[in-house]
């Protein structure tokens, strides 16, 4: 097991920045996933870490050991650096059985035949496959394909795991199960593992922390309490969780902070570094504005108009307007329309600057 | 939905969709398409099988049944040592092309070797060249009285090859075969999915390792399809047989063949096509063993997850060893060749014992274009491959139209027996033609045309047309004519509007390789040409086995030159892919 550490890492496709100046420090048997839209420069870090690809500058060490190094050109091939890689197709060499592609990576370490077979067998049935081995991948589905590509890796037992959206071409249903089934094998090998993700919603059950990326920069890093709580600008608001992004003028007066849209104000999260009279947009999720009862009162409360709504089963996300801008916000009652009144609180309301 | 828009249609059409009688029409063109096909694809055969088992000539009256074709077949040592000397020497011959066709396919495909579009370009070269073209080269440079031969005798007092014997003729067909494997290769190389080579690097293998157990055995069907089809085509090879083996005594099957069918005044026709039926099935059980090798194609084949882009090894300062190999390869075995016919078009006489700028004339060229029938050839062979070519593309394309897109219920049959022909030689093929238009009364006035022609070149290359067809429309997804369907389009109509506007880009490329074909073979017009009708392909041939060598290189060149130009038209005016 090792720590894993990117600095300053950059990567350029001709005039491209696919990666912009990223630095991370990962714990030793930290399971980290980097979350963010297609196109974020994920998967582009994932294969710098793995060694399928150079960074253009910046360095990267595992367990110490500089791996690659854009400045000075020390570059540790793939293959030399113990590392274990899933990726997203699982790569399952079609033309051998189960057993051959457990058992080629031990081959190539020299492990003895025998020695191989027992362990084959071990790690086929931790993944709870022994009964596929003389399987072709063609003939596994994506859940199975995804255990023996995970058998497969950690056969060999590598410094650190590399996932790069292994659960994506898994059945929506059995993917909850696998999550759980993953975290749990991650925790019995106490792996260093890198998750790369566009689901928020599983990096934030599995992770011990989250890398939110964006445009090829990192945007936060921290726990999933933190990310979701505390989000670092509004497009962490919006990506992890969802959040309404409303655009108004900061105004602070004493201890207060108001943002003002239209001939409207609202009572906001004081925020640090951002100075009064400036455009600011404000992150407020929709589960956190709740309808009020007579009587109820909040830090904030708005009379709105419900424009449309979605059932989504347990609740309904209500469509409103304030102020010109799209408000969303939740409620356990599917059946509201026309003007209600609704409160949240100012704890709620984080203010981004722009 | 606004009923009051349906009911405007309804007014401007006078009818609804779906309410038109529509599948008449369909399953009309659907069955039109298929005897078509049907009647091509059997047309060469079944007076092949009728005549190997009649005991005279089938225009004869009162033929008889008889197994005695075959017995003095089997009898005869001739044939048998001619079997054995086209096995040993298709199996040579494909071996080599395997070898050297999988080496530049991977080093082009995926090795960071540079001037990989100018090599890959000169590497698929030979399959626009006929190889009766291609093997005169070869006898004009590298035979016993050869530039190269006689230059080097000078230099050293003898030669270490000899192209007179099996294993120099079945160099020079597997130089002929390479770019098909190389096609196959590289195909597959680009296909094949590279996070596969990336899984391997991450579980710690070298790049070597990598190639050896991932690439390679990835590599196994191109090479197991490439092969076949390039030990079939040496089976059937004409021009080597005659042009290097009946010099050297060596018989082969196609020129068993031609010496029994062509070249006497009384063919044995009966010997002759229980040969041909004998080659006939040695290629079906060929073909069919294929699909035993590849019975499970999923093993080989795998989608990649998302778009990858695929990785190339570093090979260091090999990287220029690599490219010297290939180029140096190609400079000996396909450039020189076809420079020295060239430069025997453009003299009067080539040794290096007289200097070539005192043998240079174009006498060669003045005797080719006042000769009426060299010229008709060339007007003929144009018209063919142009009108020709366009019929076979209408064909192929409403055949993988009907096997691939509509409910016709025999089109399983079709997608089948379209492949027939790749089992037929060209030659044997044209027998079969040659028969049928003598059975089939109404259609003898078919003989001296060229629509003879047109037909047999249609026949022997429906496969090939088919095949880049089939690729096409499969590619084509299904749920753009579903809805055109669904917004009550008939059948025709959506194909019409729809699925062949689609493929016209495979149309073009089918009409390009077709074109190439009809205008280079050499082997279904022997027995189908007359007075009249004569073929560039078949003319070439006399010409070069009567001895004329000069005027035939001078033709020969004319005919690159066509080729060469008609290539470069399609991909500048049409930008036409041919072959990657």
């Amino acid at each position: 097991m090792a720590d894993l550490s990117l600095k300053n890492v950059s990567r350029h496709f001709g005039g491209f920045a696919a990666l912009k100046d990223l630095s991370l420090d990962v714990r030793e048997g930290e399971f980290v996933s980097l979350l963010g839209p297609s196109g974020c420069g994920k998967s582009t870090t994932l294969g710098l870490i793995a060694g399928l690809d150079q960074p253009t500058s910046g360095r990267i060490m595992v367990g110490g050991r500089v791996v690659a190094d854009g400045d000075n050109g020390t570059f540790v091939p793939a293959e030399d650096r113990e590392l274990g890689l899933v990726l997203q197709s699982y790569a399952l060499w079609p033309h051998m059985t189960v057993r051959g592609n457990i058992s080629l990576p031990l081959e190539i370490r020299k492990v003895p035949k025998k020695r191989r077979g027992e362990l084959v067998e071990e790690y086929l049935s931790l993944v709870e496959m022994s009964d596929y081995v003389d399987r072709y991948p063609h003939e596994l589905s994506g859940g199975q394909q995804q255990r023996i590509a995970l058998a497969r890796t950690l056969v060999y037992e590598p410094v650190v795991l590399l996932l790069d959206e292994p659960l994506s071409n898994v059945d929506a249903k059995l993917r909850e199960r696998a999550r759980t089934w993953l975290r749990r094998l991650q925790r019995h090998f106490a792996v260093t593992t890198i998750f790369v993700t566009h689901d928020q919603s599983e990096a934030l059950t599995m992770s011990d922390r989250v890398a939110v990326m964006s445009e090829g920069r990192l945007v936060q890093f921290g726990t999933p309490e933190e990310v979701y709580a505390r989000p670092g600008d509004p497009f962490v608001a919006d990506f992890v969780g969802s959040s309404n992004l409303i655009k108004g003028v900061l105004e602070i007066a004493g201890g207060d902070a108001r943002l003002v849209v239209g001939d409207r104000t609202i009572r906001v999260q004081k925020p640090q570094a951002i100075d009064a009279g400036g455009p600011v947009t404000m992150a407020v999720r929709p589960e956190k504005i709740r309808v009020l009862a007579p009587g109820d009162d909040r830090d904030n409360v708005l009379d709105i108009e419900i424009k449309d709504s979605d059932f989504l089963g347990a609740r309904s996300l209500y469509h409103a307007d304030l102020g010109g801008q799209a408000i969303r916000f939740e409620s356990r009652a599917n059946d509201l329309r026309g003007p209600v009144r609704v409160g949240f609180s100012a704890d709620d309301c984080f203010v981004f600057r722009g | 939905m606004d009923t009051s828009s349906m009911e405007s249609v309804k007014l401007r059409t006078g009818s609804s969709p779906g309410q038109r009688p529509f599948w008449q029409g369909e399953r009309a063109i659907q069955w039109a398409v298929a005897i078509v096909v049907c009647f091509l694809v059997l047309a060469p055969v079944v007076p092949l099988l009728v005549q190997a088992v009649a005991d005279r000539a089938l225009y004869l009256d009162d033929i008889q049944p008889t197994f005695g074709n075959f017995a003095r077949l089997m009898e005869d040592t001739e044939f048998l040592r001619s079997v054995l000397n086209s096995m040993i020497f298709a199996a040579i011959g494909t071996t080599f092309s395997c070898v050297v066709g999988a080496v530049a396919a991977i080093l082009i495909g995926r090795t960071d070797m540079p001037m990989k579009g100018l090599v890959s370009g000169l590497m698929i070269w030979p399959i626009f060249i006929s190889h009766l073209v291609i093997t005169t080269g070869w006898s004009i440079v590298y035979g016993p009285a050869g530039y190269v031969t006689m230059t080097f005798k000078l230099a050293f007092g003898d030669v270490p090859w000899n192209l007179y014997s099996i294993v120099g003729m079945s160099v020079v067909a597997g130089v002929c075969q390479v770019p098909i494997t190389y096609l196959y290769c590289l195909t597959a190389l680009r296909s094949s999915d590279p996070t596969l080579e990336d899984a391997a690097r991450a579980a710690g293998m070298r790049p070597l390792t990598v190639f050896w157990r991932i690439t390679v055995p990835l590599l196994r069907p191109a090479l197991i399809m490439s092969s076949i089809l390039n030990l079939v085509m040496l089976l059937e090879a004409v021009s080597i047989p005659l042009v290097f083996g009946r010099p050297a005594d060596i018989e082969m099957f196609m020129s068993y063949i031609y010496t029994r069918a062509i070249s006497v005044s009384s063919p044995d026709y009966g010997l002759v096509a229980a040969a041909a039926c004998f080659l006939v099935l040695l290629v079906v059980v060929l073909v069919s063993s294929q699909r035993v090798l590849l019975r499970k194609p999923e093993r080989f084949v795998t989608i990649a997850g998302k778009a990858t882009r695929p990785r190339t090894m570093r090979l260091g300062n090999w990287r220029f060893v690599a490219l010297a190999a290939l180029l140096l390869y190609l400079a000996i075995l396909v450039v020189l060749p076809l420079a020295g016919l060239v430069t025997y078009a453009f003299s009067s006489f080539l040794t290096p014992l007289i200097p070539i700028r005192e043998v240079l004339t174009l006498d060669n060229f003045r005797l080719v274009l006042s000769t009426p029938v060299y010229v008709r050839s060339m007007t003929n062979s144009i018209i063919i491959g142009v009108v020709g070519g366009a019929f076979a593309v209408a064909i192929v394309a409403l055949l993988a139209v009907v096997v691939h897109r509509s409910t016709f219920p025999f089109r399983r049959f079709l997608d089948i027996i379209s492949l027939l022909p790749r089992a037929v030689p060209g030659m044997i093929a044209g027998i079969g033609i040659f028969y049928v238009t003598v059975i089939v009364q109404p259609l003898g006035w078919l003989r001296e045309t060229i629509f003879l022609l047109m037909i047999a070149f249609t026949m022997r290359y429906i496969p090939l047309g088919y095949g880049a067809m089939a690729t096409a429309i499969i590619k084509i997804d299904k749920q753009l004519d579903k809805s055109g369907r669904a917004i009550g389009a008939s059948w025709w109509t959506t194909i019409r509007r729809i699925v062949l506007p689609l493929m016209v880009p495979a149309m073009l490329s089918s009409y390009a390789i077709l074109f190439i074909h009809f205008f280079k073979d050499y082997a279904t017009g022997v027995f189908l040409v007359a007075p009249g009708s004569e073929v560039l392909g078949t003319t070439l041939l006399q010409m070069f086995l009567s001895g004329e060598t000069g005027p035939a290189s001078a033709l020969a060149t004319i005919q690159l030159a066509i080729t060469a130009l008609f290539i470069l038209g399609m991909r500048r005016i049409a930008g036409v892919s041919l072959y990657g």
